[in-house]
């Protein structure tokens, strides 16, 4: 996302002050880009170590022998994000055992996640020539508040309806900046765009590609076929025709609209620079219209009496967030659940592709001088969120694993359930919590203006909902009938 | 600063009465206590970001290992 100092495209080119470049080498020890990629890569290559040294002798033998085998990563019990409560907040944290469940413990592994990622980040400081000692000091305080997130997402009643914990780690923040004020001790641990980078290249180990072909051909035309078409038309759309004045809005709305949310407004939002108002802006349209299509839906489906796999190809296609998929798939049933989950994971899939092509297309057209040629391979090199080759690589390396080793994928999925999973969790929800830290509720206002994006999303989402009902029932009802079973 | 003091209070206050009274009575009711456990059931997390954080793909990426 966009800092003070890379707002290129948006400013005249009488503005622009060039800095002085800096080598890529220069850039590998500095910038948070590449240290986004040495803490994530570091982290992976732990949980993957973790899950390789614990894995039993006759592994396998068991595998060959098709035997089940059942793997756990032994970092499991040390990283943890609080738990569902829903009468005592405290049991987020510890559950004692009774005669149905045994005990339920997670303070131990947010206490084990925050080390991880204050040990982690103060190294990172250092050696960058940040402030180490600062970081140190206002970071409990940062995490402590994406905690209290955390528990306030927990809620039975508030998980019951989608209400993910980015909204809470933005309003958390949100609150203290718009009262109080936030203070300045804790503005050395406000690192938005390190705690997403770092997050998004953890994403990209589980971006796998050998998830792709789950539906065959129908789950690509569904999920592969319609979403760029979708994204490419919203975005064309926002900028001819409603002259959406920032092309970052407009992008990140378009992909979380069109991919899968959240999680691909993250990704889109550090590809293409947003500024991060933009990008709590997109979050909050996307949630609001998830909770309603989640129940809408369905009843639309049942009303015009399509069958199970063409009505979870078509839920899965189109509503953003991942958990609401399901809700909404499973209010069908059995096969439309099965099918709108499946859709739904072949489409998060698309957020790496989703990731590089914005990048690409930022620094190669958007922030080009409309007085200069088309830049060249180095100048393109030199100004792509290096971040994002990270994401891709480390989506292309735990993809390869999962489908060419000996057990690949259980081990990969022991790494991703066991540790990185949770470690990114913790890093979007302590980026929210900066995001909201760092803004004032008059930023923005100026957003609302006019209803554009409002309007935006609205279109596109409608255009989605046509374009996917359509594909859906030609991939699932005519050419490939029976392909959900 | 006092009109800051009080508005970050108000919050609290607010936040705390929500949390800490209106959402666990709600909890209580029959229709919510009938969704969570049906999505119990299903092994469905409705917050879910990514599919790796719903914990019903497990049966469904079983199946399809099976079924390779």
């Amino acid at each position: 996302m966009s800092t003070p100092s890379d707002d290129r495209a948006d400013a005249p080119s009488s503005d622009i002050i060039e800095q002085p470049r800096l080598s890529t080498w220069e850039q590998m020890k500095t910038t948070e880009d590449w240290w986004a990629i040495w803490c994530a890569g570091l982290i992976l290559l732990v949980a993957f170590a973790a899950v390789w040294v614990s894995v039993p002798a006759t592994f396998s033998e068991s595998i060959q022998q098709g035997e089940s085998v059942s793997l756990s990563s032994p970092l499991k019990r040390w990283l943890a994000k609080p738990g569902k409560w829903t009468q005592n907040p405290l049991d987020a944290f510890y559950v004692a055992p009774s005669d149905q469940a045994s005990a339920t413990t997670t303070y131990r592994g947010v206490f084990g996640a925050f080390v991880v990622i204050g040990v982690l980040f103060t190294i990172a400081m250092k050696l960058r020539g940040k402030s180490a000692i600062g970081f140190l000091k206002a970071f409990p305080v940062v995490f402590l508040l994406a905690t209290i997130a955390y528990v306030l997402a927990g809620q039975t009643v508030i998980k019951a309806y989608n209400l993910e914990y980015a909204l809470w780690a933005l309003l958390v923040g949100l609150v203290i900046s718009n009262t109080i004020g936030t203070p300045r001790g804790l503005r050395p641990a406000i690192m938005t765009e390190f705690f997403i980078k770092t997050g998004l290249v953890l994403l990209g180990a589980e971006v796998l590609m050998s998830r792709l072909m789950a539906l065959g051909i129908p789950g690509i035309g569904v999920a592969w076929v319609v979403t760029p078409i979708v994204l490419i038309s919203t975005f064309i759309f926002g900028q001819k025709v409603l002259k959406i004045p920032s092309k970052s809005l407009n992008m990140v709305i378009s992909a979380d609209m069109s991919v899968c949310g959240v999680s691909a407004a993250i990704a889109t939002a550090a590809s293409c620079r947003a500024k991060k108002e933009e990008l709590s802006l997109a979050i909050g349209l996307s949630l609001s219209f998830t909770v309603v299509m989640m129940i809408v839906l369905p009843l639309a489906i049942k009303a015009m009496g399509l069958p199970d796999d063409v009505g979870g190809a078509w839920l899965g296609g189109t509503i953003d967030a991942t958990g609401a998929v399901a809700v909404a798939g499973a209010t069908l049933g059995e096969e439309a659940l099965e099918v709108a989950a499946t859709v739904k994971m072949i489409q998060n899939i698309l957020i790496g592709v989703t990731a590089f092509c914005v990048a690409t297309y930022w620094v190669t057209y958007v922030e080009k001088r409309s007085d200069a040629a088309t830049p060249g391979v180095g100048e393109i090199w030199y100004r792509f969120p290096k971040f994002v080759l990270g994401f891709i690589a480390a989506s292309v390396l735990f993809s390869t694993l999962h489908a060419s080793m000996t057990g690949g994928d259980l081990m990969i999925e022991a790494m991703i359930g066991g540790s990185t999973k949770t470690l990114r969790g913790w890093f979007f929800c302590l980026a929210f919590v900066c995001i909201g830290l760092e803004t004032n509720f008059k930023q923005l206002l100026p957003y609302f203006r006019g209803g554009k994006p409002m309007i935006l999303y609205v279109c596109g989402q409608s255009l989605n909902l046509l374009l996917t009902l359509i594909m859906a029932y030609l991939m699932f009802g005519v050419l490939f009938a029976g392909a959900g079973q | 600063m006092k009109r800051r003091k009080a508005a970050f209070l108000t919050v609290i206050l607010a936040v705390t009465a929500i949390w800490g009274v209106l959402l666990p009575r709600l909890a209580t009711t029959e229709t919510v206590r009938s969704r969570t456990q049906w999505l119990e059931q299903q092994r469905i997390d409705p917050a879910a970001m990514y599919y790796t954080e719903l914990p019903m793909m497990d049966r469904i990426l079983a199946k399809e290992r099976s079924s390779r």
